[in-house]
């Protein structure tokens, strides 16, 4: 059962925070877009092609890329 | 049952974030319920995508939206929002089947009892319904040995191998695995010859054959 955090949890969780808006901060933009079009807009892939004009091929790999980052951050907290 | 082959990342990030429309869902979904590494990557995406939220501006959220977005780090996936199109894993114990649940309720059938159609050199398909016109999904059973005729994609195509397993080219895909395969590739994967080869086809443009017949037959067969 959770109990309300700990004091160490709500840091721990804070840094983990932190780390990971850092790494969307460091992301390059076009890339930082197409993840944030994809959460915040929920467009699909080809929608996002659509509305910022590049190909499809384009919006999967920026996607990739951008997830590799992040997921190497959000990694090092497992 | 150890998976070898799963999809990109683009699609899980989409399929995460509820961006993923309803065929291509199903797919991820069914490969979900049979994966548990691509469940953890679910939870990271989902767990950037709270991130994500919680760094907008404030007007458009709430002031309690970072204790949510902390609660989700500890309690990810079966809490996480859902959103437009995305498919619920049905954690709930019940009925027990044997294709991933999601999957039975769209076939509305379990493997045993799909109705299956001819579509020549002992290949079966099934199409399945689905709401979203954007893709085309099917059932495939590939007899045991046969080989699916060479061709070519106009765009991308997933393959969830139910049971069975098959090749392509030097790689071995089995029950579990996904193939997630773009338009550049030509393929021609072969069914191992133990047993039928049965798997969730995912296509979002008419399949190219490279052989004469097939093209004759693609208006009749659907594909």
């Amino acid at each position: 059962p959770n109990d309300s955090p700990t004091p160490l949890q709500n840091m721990e969780q804070s840094t983990i925070v932190e780390s990971v808006k850092r790494s969307i901060g460091d992301l390059p933009e076009d890339q930082r877009e197409v993840v944030r079009l994809s959460f915040i807009e929920g467009l699909s892939h080809q929608e996002i092609s659509d509305a910022i004009g590049i190909p499809l091929g384009t919006v999967k790999s920026r996607l990739r890329l951008s997830f590799e980052k992040l997921r190497h951050t959000l990694g090092d907290f497992q | 049952m150890t998976v070898n082959h799963h999809p990109h990342d683009d699609l899980l990030l989409s399929y995460a974030a509820g961006s993923l429309s309803e065929t291509w869902s199903l797919a991820v979904a069914s490969h979900l319920s049979l994966c548990a590494e691509c469940q953890r990557t679910i939870e990271l995406a989902e767990t950037i995508g709270g991130i994500l939220f919680a760094d907008m501006p404030d007007e458009r959220m709430s002031s309690d939206a970072l204790d949510h977005v902390l609660a989700q780090i500890d309690q990810p996936s079966g809490e996480a929002a859902s959103a437009n199109t995305r498919l619920a894993l049905d954690k709930r114990a019940a009925v027990s089947t044997t294709f991933p649940r999601v999957l039975c309720e769209y076939v509305g059938h379990d493997v045993d009892d799909v109705p299956w159609k001819s579509i020549g050199g002992e290949v079966y398909q099934h199409l399945i319904k689905t709401a979203d016109k954007s893709a085309r999904a099917r059932l495939l059973r590939i007899a045991a040995g046969k080989t699916v005729p060479s061709h070519g994609h106009r765009g991308r195509e997933l393959t969830l191998v139910l049971s069975g397993s098959y090749q392509d080219g030097l790689s071995l895909f089995s029950a579990g695995d996904m193939e997630d395969v773009d338009e550049e590739l030509v393929h021609k994967p072969i069914a191992d010859t133990a047993t039928d080869c049965i798997c969730l086809v995912i296509t979002d443009a008419p399949i190219k054959f490279k052989e004469w017949v097939p093209r004759l037959l693609q208006p009749m067969i659907g594909i």
